[in-house]
């Protein structure tokens, strides 16, 4: 990870904090479409196993440091910002075809039907609505370093 | 002639109306105008400096729709723009002094639903004939910007500073548990409600919303 | 030596379950804790809905009812999860963001009214913990019963600032419910959300995927009753279990009580005097049955 890389901003998602009220969702709708509609948020909060046992995981953008998506649109539609390290789509670019849909390797991007482009997340330039709201603090902004240890010991144990 | 001279005088000519003009660009200059004011206005402005009359355009926002009639004196665009609610829809022509405006008011019209009263001929000028008349193609639904959830949330608010309908039988629940009927709410009292409400137009919101003061409700409710 | 303090009752306490009202009155009295009431404070405004549709109505309507406590020169003590979201972000933000704070003060002078920052907005939980002190409670816990009871924290009761710890306020809210003599019965969910702020916009979602799965681990159990520390958990469970049960669901029916009406119970107040009967669930019939 370059110097730059690991000091980027990222939103990570620490499941033990998170009480499932998906506020998260509502207010990303609501910022990005001017309405209530879970299924335009750009962050995604899902059941993780058996109903009932309070574990949820969350499908948001990563912002990787290699995007794939970026790699994979034929019309230059998607960047990543130099200084922010934020990959956004310009709609006026997009042309459709959904490789960016596709070939993520979380399913972050979707395709707006109505704007007949892909959408994501695009970090809300720099004050996440999601995070802001997430009473729990379950959704935060860190560095990617930070981001990386959070997940290493969530996931692998690793402290 | 400079932008600044025309605001000058603009605002001397219509002193005693609510009339907010600025020079918005170089060569633009912009006029804030109440919709019974407009005809003098731009009376105004037809005797001050012989403007040539460009055209007319129209943006529906929703619970309005803002008409600008925009002027050409020498090379600078002086704009007087108005909004005219939709739950009258109508406005005075202005052909009777700026005949240019003719077919410009019967496109607006046509296409969005405002009735230029006076207005000289009002058939179809660009739908066809069998156009139906009811219909009209460029006009956006009567709505605000609130989410149908927090409509309620927001007409409570407005008219009483509690989100919560406030109902008799809680309040008379209260009297027997031998508490005041109201808590020191907004409410309780007209000062601190008239203040809490004072405080809401200064922010703006209640022209943000759509909120109909006189009749405590969202104008599209 | 304990400064001055106010309550903030919000709306749904006073007008929909006003025995909370009543407990907490009759909880401080005994405490000998003074609290002022705040003349013609607005509601907070509800974070869910109204925080969310215009920011300048929000942060200028939290700056107003902050601005009323600084007058009365009290801290902020909040009876309801939700106005403790708002007015703690709202105080945070104008604390620190100077371009906010301008424009909001500009906005409130209209009507003759200040933010400075000089207050402090306190959960009554955190109150009670930290101001008071367990010790004093304990002193103060005249009817202690043995009950078997669930905790539901409410999401906005883990909300810190600065980056605190989250779990700050729910642990101490287990200290309060044990030191009121009850006992608790862990059920696993704790933290799973009762689905208020989504029931507005997909209550059936609200129903089946967050209120059934907390009853169903509470039924594994050998509580009596759930206690809260907010209105709208309150509400969204009582309405709730009604409505499922109205659906045919096969439910145990749960008296949910707030802690401070547990706490007021406790304290010796007969449950007679706390008007039980506001709310929607038999929380009248469970004080009488162990209190009595």
């Amino acid at each position: 990870m370059t110097d730059n890389s690991s000091n980027q901003k990222v939103i990570v998602f620490d499941p033990e904090l998170c009480t499932g009220c998906r506020y998260c969702e509502v207010v990303c709708s609501f910022k990005h479409y001017g309405c209530i509609d879970l299924s335009k948020s750009y962050v995604r909060i899902l059941f993780n196993g058996d109903e009932g046992t309070g574990a949820f995981e969350a499908v948001n953008c990563q912002h990787c440091e290699e995007p794939i998506c970026v790699s994979a649109c034929p019309s230059e539609a998607l960047e990543k910002d130099e200084r922010t390290g934020w990959v956004k789509i310009n709609p006026l670019k997009c042309i459709g075809c959904q490789m960016c849909v596709y070939l993520c390797p979380l399913s972050v991007p979707f395709f707006d039907e109505e704007r007949k482009a892909a959408v994501k997340c695009d970090f809300c330039d720099g004050d996440p609505e999601c995070v802001r709201h997430c009473s729990p603090a379950a959704l935060r902004v860190v560095t990617r370093e930070e981001a990386l240890q959070l997940n290493k010991r969530l996931y692998l144990g690793i402290r | 002639m400079t932008g600044v001279d025309i605001v000058n005088l603009l605002e001397k000519g219509m002193a005693d109306k609510s009339v907010k003009c600025s020079v918005t660009e170089e060569r633009r200059v912009s006029v804030e105008i109440k919709a019974d004011d407009l005809k003098e206005g731009i009376s105004i402005l037809l005797e001050a400096c012989k403007p040539r009359f460009i055209t007319l355009s129209a943006v529906d926002n929703g619970l309005d729709v803002e008409l600008m009639y925009h002027f050409s004196v020498d090379s600078i665009v002086v704009t007087l723009r108005t909004s005219i609610p939709k739950e009258t829809s109508q406005v005075e022509t202005m052909t009777d002094i700026v005949p240019a405006a003719e077919f410009i008011e019967r496109e607006v019209s046509e296409l969005f639903g405002i009735s230029f009263e006076g207005h000289p001929r009002t058939t179809n000028l660009v739908l066809p004939d069998d156009w139906p008349a009811e219909e009209k193609p460029l006009s956006k639904p009567f709505a605000g910007n609130l989410p149908p959830q927090a409509r309620g949330e927001v007409e409570n608010l407005l008219s009483s500073g509690c989100a919560q309908v406030i109902l008799e039988y809680f309040t008379e629940m209260r009297e027997r548990a031998g508490l005041p009927k109201l808590p020191s709410i907004a409410c309780a009292s007209e000062e601190s409600l008239r203040e809490f409400q004072e405080l809401i137009r200064r922010t703006g919101f209640d022209k943000r919303a759509g909120f109909d003061w006189e009749k405590s409700k969202l104008r599209y409710r | 030596m304990m400064g001055k303090h106010a309550f903030f009752l919000g709306c749904m306490i006073p007008l929909r379950l006003t025995s909370i009202e009543i407990a907490a009155r009759r909880v401080f009295n005994q405490l000998n804790v003074e609290f002022l009431d705040l003349a013609g404070y607005s509601c907070c405004p509800e974070p869910v809905t109204l925080g969310l549709i215009d920011k300048e109505l929000w942060v200028t309507s939290a700056a107003r009812n902050l601005a009323l406590a600084e007058k009365a020169g009290a801290d902020l003590v909040v009876l309801c999860s939700g106005c403790y979201e708002t007015l703690i972000e709202a105080d945070e933000i104008l604390k620190h963001d100077d371009e906010a704070r301008k424009k909001v003060n500009e906005l409130l002078a209209n009507i003759g009214s200040k933010y400075e920052g000089k207050i402090k907005v306190k959960h009554f939980i955190e109150f009670l913990h930290e101001d008071v002190g367990l010790d004093i409670i304990k002193k103060e816990v005249n009817t202690p019963v043995e009950v078997d009871l669930a905790i539901h924290y409410g999401c906005h009761l883990f909300r810190e600032v600065d980056g605190g710890d989250p779990w700050r306020k729910p642990r101490m809210m287990r200290d309060l419910v044990e030191a009121s003599g009850a006992k608790l019965s862990d059920y696993g969910v704790e933290k799973l959300c009762c689905g208020f702020p989504i029931s507005q916009f997909d209550r059936e979602f609200s129903l089946q995927q967050r209120l059934l799965p907390k009853f169903r681990s509470i039924e594994n159990t050998a509580a009596e009753a759930i206690v809260f520390a907010c209105p709208a958990c309150i509400g969204q469970f009582e309405s709730g279990q009604d409505a499922l049960i109205g659906n045919g669901v096969e439910l145990t029916e749960y008296p949910c009580i707030h802690i401070i009406e547990l706490l007021a119970l406790s304290f010796g107040v007969p449950a007679v005097e706390l008007n039980l009967d506001f709310h929607g669930s038999a929380v009248k019939e469970f004080a009488e049955c162990f209190w009595e």
